[in-house]
């Protein structure tokens, strides 16, 4: 089901190169070029277009129109076509691997080195239409490294070095090792600051380099949205659960949100605070957390309680996309973007729809047996 | 001959019977059957209640989803005090009524395994027997808010249960989120089977949630062997039924003694003067040969004598005969088979499995024995490597297409877990459950096997509205609930 | 004449029937009632007290109220509880050493925690918050109103910089020697009483002589010059003497003199003349319900007396006030109960803590220009059956009488 024949070797920034193709008016394709035909597609952005088609050459889109170029095979799918999910957070195939017991801090920690692409983990988040994950250090981390952004079903590194995580949280306070209180905590963050290791902190500063930090209760959010403005830091806070009892805060350090997905029963702030979040425009998205299907149950808990279905599945994809940083090359469906489309039998938001194919740079790395269209020649 | 609930009683709840009197009713064989009975209480409360509030509603939707599978299109559903008079396309509406409007009217979902509404430790006590009562511990006032939540979403009804972490939980009783009242006291008794691994003084009791607890374990609670659990099940609900015989043949032998000495009295009336004279003959007689007179006795003392009397076997015996279904919380194939095969020669019993993992592997038998699975889905569950052992979220879908009844329950995972109910269903159709059946899983499906159909479940006329009005399709994750009528009520409206 | 002309103005502006009603922007108001204690000495009866922009403007006694004004039996000013314990619990100290002066409590207060509602529904409007007690030396505290904004700028409040810290079996309690290899950085000292007091001395005597003082040292030794006070928790005498002669002993040394406040002195009372003769202020815990405190300390109702009497400066706390039964209120009863009179009592837990925190500028008393931190009692205050049934926070209105 999972191919991962292309395991990354070279081409970290393929697709960003691909990115200078002419853009595409009457694109030529070669022969390996396909395009998916559907009723709905889902660019991403919160917009829906109809009867489009998707032209896909190697591993990016190379046009979305109401045509396709002849001679390229073109599969009717019946359903909906949306771009692949974003996890925000993700450690599968890495337990063990993004912390680091003797140091509270490992800033130049480069979580690309976790990525294990052999996992079967793996599988699941891309059986759910999870194409892309970003690769975090542990919770208990303060100033936890580089996350890496990458591709499971395809067994490639999409970006080095692509946000910078910090623990702001209670979660990266112990009782055995220093930092054992908040005050110790924001003191181990302004000294790795100052060190700046790497030079990473210095472009966090200049709005170079997202920042992810974890803050969960109002307290730690609020404290963490003023470091991020004191800072002029750029990026999310990731948890936050009330989020919406310090909107003026995170608005005001002009940060996006990063949510921990709900289980059955869990304690429902998290959709008051993404329906508060999305009237005040702020940006949000998920975390997997090898949880895919609670992603998707806690974006269909807040469509329940209201929230548009566009703007869901624009925190699934394009809005995560932008907030990691990779906005320009994944999360939406349009010319010029990484070919990660998945072929839902209805909403992609909707928990009743099903993954029927998950396409990964242009490559079929799952499909639901007897399900896709079997992509008949036209 | 349950007792059932038809208004709010906050202060005290109706009084059960005792167990013998049930116990009688249940040997003449009059299984509950609810609808005359219940209707002619319900019609009654609403009389004495509502002078002010008379008010009629009228609801009308684009669909009008009567039962899963029957849909009235373009149809009005009308409310008087609290009770549907009128469900169709051409209904009469009266005048002043009060205006609802939406695209969907279904009934209120029902979570199938739920400890919504029930306080905390009695939901997870380890020591419940099998007459222990959920609605002995039902807390609306601690749990206000959450069974808010469970209302908003649409979920209306649960069967709730206590002692999940019992072999043998006691009665579970359904109730309506709303202000928890009781709808059925006696719904169902609960036991559990081979979710305790480990031995010695300490076992690892497995959670609803798939976790284990580390617990000390007194040693006249459950056997840790999976087969000892079976045997122990099985032997509490035969002496259950050996318990009931006792109390048949007390109750037959009873009635022929009673009979007896009616013979006796009415010989002795009728011919009380030949009696006597007989009598003072023998006195006679024996004076005359100077013996002592020996009175003949009647036989008083031979009166049966009743079994003793044990309310847990009590419970066990209404289950054994078929009066409460029995639903085991069961995950593996192995256990689910002995139990099939063990409980064969109780035919009365009504078994329901819970749980049921690998319950594909008997879904044959399941089907045959015509026991429904209550499944309770995981949002992440993606299944084990052995397909039929482990099907993950398909597992509602494939028993369902084997012929066996489905329910959908959110596994008791905690109270608010109930809240989520409609995303279990829908994940189960987003695995290939026919929605209708989806929907009958988690509607109309534990109104049937809980024996409240008679009641809620369905959009049907002559009954207390039970019903959401609903923005799309129930199980659309797009769907909003716009309002929620429960017992008659209009208990939340979306914008509030 | 000063007075008569405020006097006038206060009238004025109540008569002005230009404020619809009570409340203009969430923060001025017009307050009446039969009287107002001023923690100053002064009572006014039938008086108006006008509140604008959260400052107290005027106060004008002998006036009938207008319709629109909020009304109470008696006003006092909102009292204030010099040693709160809202703080974050263990998260609030560094446990990796045990001098730690450079912790900001700031850094570790939540104002989103539920018990600051709680404190300012009781009528405790300012508040003075450190570190956990678990630490030698914990921290730097932090003056907070218990009501307002919801950012640290907004609640703040300026005034003496106060170290925290404890002298007792609290800081050695979860520390152990090492034998052989150390398993946490809990294997150290001090594990003892002794072993506690030795960290206080070698922190000072290392700071005072440091060569090279490092940002800690320099804290230290603002301590000894008495530019920062040193806020010690001791509850029973043996740790209240080791405060005192700690200090003197840095006197002698030459080292400085620093400014003490005893905290949580439950046990103060049996050696008053020592902490008068160091000019120590002493903040009292809550009554224990069965008379001893935390290290076996005794204590009394009549402690407030006793040492007031002695001539100590005396503030109540009622700590976090976690049972109803320990609200700062109820202290100050208790505290009439062992012989205050109401004017004292109030004093205790108003203008003194204020004193010892320093913000007796802008709170502790019903003054024109002060912050509008006021109480609506419905009888006598601090009588068993008087409760708080008005709450003002900087004008911002937290408990309504109405």
């Amino acid at each position: 089901m999972l191919s991962l024949s292309l395991i990354a070797a070279a081409p970290l920034f393929a697709p960003t190169a691909a990115l200078s193709a002419p853009a595409a008016s009457t694109p030529a394709v070669d022969g390996h070029a396909f395009a998916l035909k559907a009723r709905h597609v889902h660019v991403g952005d919160g917009s829906v277009l109809s009867d489009a088609y998707v032209v896909v050459e190697g591993a990016t889109i190379k046009s979305v129109g109401k045509s396709a170029p002849k001679g390229v095979r073109v599969i009717e799918v019946d359903g909906h076509v949306a771009p692949g999910f974003i996890g925000m957070r993700e450690r599968t195939g890495a337990a063990g691997e993004t912390s680091e017991s003797a140091r509270k801090s490992t800033p130049t920690a480069d979580l690309a080195y976790a990525f294990d692409p052999e996992h079967p983990g793996w599988e699941a988040l891309v059986a759910n239409g999870v194409t892309t994950v970003v690769l975090t250090a542990g919770s208990d981390r303060i100033a936890g490294g580089m996350a890496a952004i990458v591709s499971p079903a395809r067994g490639e590194v999409v970006k080095r070095g692509a946000a910078m995580t910090i623990g702001m949280s209670r979660r990266s306070i112990s009782s055995s090792v220093e930092p054992t209180s908040y005050a110790g905590l924001h003191a181990h963050v302004k000294a790795a600051f100052e060190a700046d290791a790497g030079g990473h902190f210095s472009r966090a500063k200049a709005g170079k380099l997202p920042v992810m930090i974890e803050a969960i209760s109002r307290s730690e959010v609020a404290r963490a949205a003023a470091f991020a403005k004191q800072h002029g830091l750029a990026g999310a806070i990731v948890g936050a659960p009330r989020a919406d009892e310090t909107l003026d805060a995170i608005k005001g350090a002009k940060l996006g949100v990063v949510f921990e997905p709900l289980s059955p029963g869990s304690d429902s702030h998290v959709v008051d605070s993404v329906i508060a979040l999305d009237a005040a425009g702020v940006p949000f998205a998920f975390t997997s957390d090898g949880r895919p299907g609670n992603m998707r149950m806690t974006a269909a808990a807040c469509t329940r309680a209201g929230l548009d279905p566009g703007a869901a599945l624009r925190a699934l994809t394009g809005g995560a996309a932008a907030l990691a940083g990779v906005g320009a090359t994944h999360g939406t469906i349009a010319a010029g973007m990484a070919a990660d489309i998945v072929v839902w039998s209805g909403s992609p938001t909707d928990l009743t729809s099903r993954v029927h194919a998950v396409y990964a740079g242009g490559d079929l790395v799952h499909s639901h047996e007897g399900a896709h269209g079997q992509g008949a020649g036209h | 001959m349950r007792s059932l609930h038809s208004r709010p009683t906050p202060s005290a709840r109706a009084p059960r019977r005792s167990c013998a009197i049930v116990l009688a009713a249940a040997l003449t064989g009059s299984l509950w059957t609810g609808t005359a009975a219940g209707n002619a209480t319900a019609a009654a409360h609403v009389d004495d209640h509502d002078a002010e509030e008379s008010t009629p509603l009228v609801i009308s939707a684009k669909r009008v989803i009567v039962r899963p599978g029957k849909v009235l299109e373009n149809a009005k559903v009308v409310i008087e005090d609290g009770e549907i008079v009128a469900v169709g396309t051409d209904v009469k509406v009266p005048d002043g009524a009060q205006q609802l409007e939406g695209a969907v009217v279904c009934a209120g979902f029902h979570d199938a395994w739920s400890i919504a509404g029930v306080e905390g430790r009695a939901a997870a006590a380890d020591r419940a027997n099998s007459a222990a009562l959920a609605v002995d511990a039902l807390d609306p006032y601690g749990q206000e808010t959450t069974l808010q939540e469970l209302v908003e979403a649409g979920v209306l009804h649960a069967r709730t249960v206590i002692g999940s972490g019992s072999a043998l939980g006691g009665i579970g009783a359904v109730i309506r989120a709303h202000a928890a009242e009781p709808l059925l006291d006696d719904a169902a008794m609960s036991a559990r089977l081979g979710l305790v691994r480990g031995g010695g003084s300490f076992v690892q009791v497995q959670n609803p949630d798939g976790s284990f607890t580390f617990r000390q374990e007194a040693p006249r609670l459950d056997p840790v062997e999976r087969i000892g659990q079976i045997d122990k099940l099985v032997s509490e609900l035969q002496s259950g039924e050996k318990y009931a015989r006792d109390v048949a043949k007390y109750e037959a032998d009873l009635a022929e003694w009673n009979e007896s000495i009616a013979d006796k009295e009415k010989e002795l009336e009728e011919d009380f003067k030949k009696a006597k004279k007989a009598r003072d003959k023998k006195v006679k007689d024996a004076d005359e040969k100077g013996k002592e007179f020996k009175e003949k006795s009647y036989k008083e003392d031979k009166r049966p004598r009743a079994p003793k009397f044990d309310a847990e076997k009590a419970a066990l015996a209404r289950v054994a005969e078929g009066e409460i279904p029995l639903v085991v919380h069961a995950e593996r194939a192995v256990e689910i088979r002995e139990l099939l095969r063990l409980t064969e020669s109780l035919s009365r019993l009504r078994l329901v499995v819970a749980g049921g993992t690998s319950s594909l592997a008997c879904a044959d038998a399941l089907a045959e024995r015509g026991v429904p699975v209550i499944v309770a889905p995981r949002p992440s569950d993606a299944g084990g490597p052995v397909g039929e052992l482990d099907p993950g979220l398909s597992l509602a879908a494939e028993l369902h297409e084997r012929g066996v009844e489905v329910l959908i329950g959110s596994g008791g995972r905690s109270a608010r877990a109930s809240r989520d109910l409609p995303h279990l269903a829908a994940l189960a159709v987003g695995h290939g459950l026919d929605p209708d059946a989806a929907l009958r899983a988690i509607t109309l499906g534990p109104a049937r096997v809980f024996d409240v159909a008679g009641h809620v479940g369905s959009v049907q006329r002559g009954r207390k509205a039970d019903l959401l009005v609903l923005s799309g399709d129930p199980l659309s994750s797009s769907t909003r609930v716009l309002a929620a009528i429960s017992g008659g009520e209009v208990v939340h409206t979306a914008g509030e | 004449m000063l007075t008569s002309l405020i006097l006038s103005a206060a009238t004025a502006l109540a008569a002005q029937p230009a404020a619809p009603s009570a409340a203009t922007d969430g923060t001025s108001w017009t307050l009446h009632a039969s009287k107002v204690y001023t923690s100053t000495g002064k009572v006014h009866e039938n008086a108006l007290v006008v509140v604008r922009d959260g400052k107290i403007r005027a106060i004008s006694p002998g006036v009938e109220a207008p319709r629109d004004a909020l009304r109470a039996d008696v006003i006092t000013a909102g009292m204030v509880d010099a040693s709160a314990r809202v703080n974050a619990g263990s998260l609030s100290v560094e446990q990796s050493s045990e001098v730690t002066p450079g912790v900001d409590a700031a850094s570790s207060v939540d104002l989103f925690d539920s018990r600051w509602k709680r404190l300012a529904k009781s009528g405790v409007t300012s508040a003075f918050v450190g570190p956990l007690n678990q630490n030698v030396v914990g921290g730097h505290g932090v003056i907070v109103k218990t009501a307002g904004g919801m950012s640290l700028e907004e609640r703040q409040v300026d005034g003496a910089k106060l170290l925290c810290g404890a002298i007792g079996s609290q800081p050695s309690q979860r520390n152990s020697p090492a034998f052989g290899r150390p398993r946490s950085f809990y294997n150290r000292r001090p594990t003892t009483r002794m072993g506690v007091e030795w960290e206080w001395r070698k922190a000072l005597y290392d700071a005072a002589q440091a060569k090279d003082p490092s940002a800690e040292q320099s804290m230290l030794r603002d301590v000894l010059a008495g530019k920062t006070g040193l806020f010690v928790q001791a509850w029973a005498t043996q740790d209240i003497r080791t405060a005192v002669f700690l200090r003197e002993e840095m006197e002698r040394e030459g080292f400085g003199t620093m400014r003490l406040v005893i905290d949580a002195g439950a046990e103060a009372w049996r050696e008053p003349n020592m902490l008068v003769r160091s000019g120590t202020a002493v903040v009292l815990p809550p009554v224990p319900s069965q008379g001893r405190t935390t290290d076996q300390a005794f204590m009394a109702l009549d402690c407030a007396k006793v040492l007031l009497d002695a001539g100590v400066s005396v503030a109540l706390s009622a700590h976090d006030a976690s049972d109803a039964s320990e609200r700062l209120d109820i202290q100050a009863g208790y505290a009439m109960r062992g012989g205050l009179n109401r004017e004292q009592a109030l004093r205790a837990v108003t203008l003194t803590p204020a004193r010892i925190l320093g913000i007796d500028g802008r709170v502790g008393t019903v003054e024109a220009g002060k912050d509008a931190d006021l109480v609506l009692w419905n009888g006598e205050p601090f009588e068993a059956t008087t409760r708080p049934v008005g709450v003002l926070v900087g004008g911002h209105l937290v408990l309504d009488p109405r």
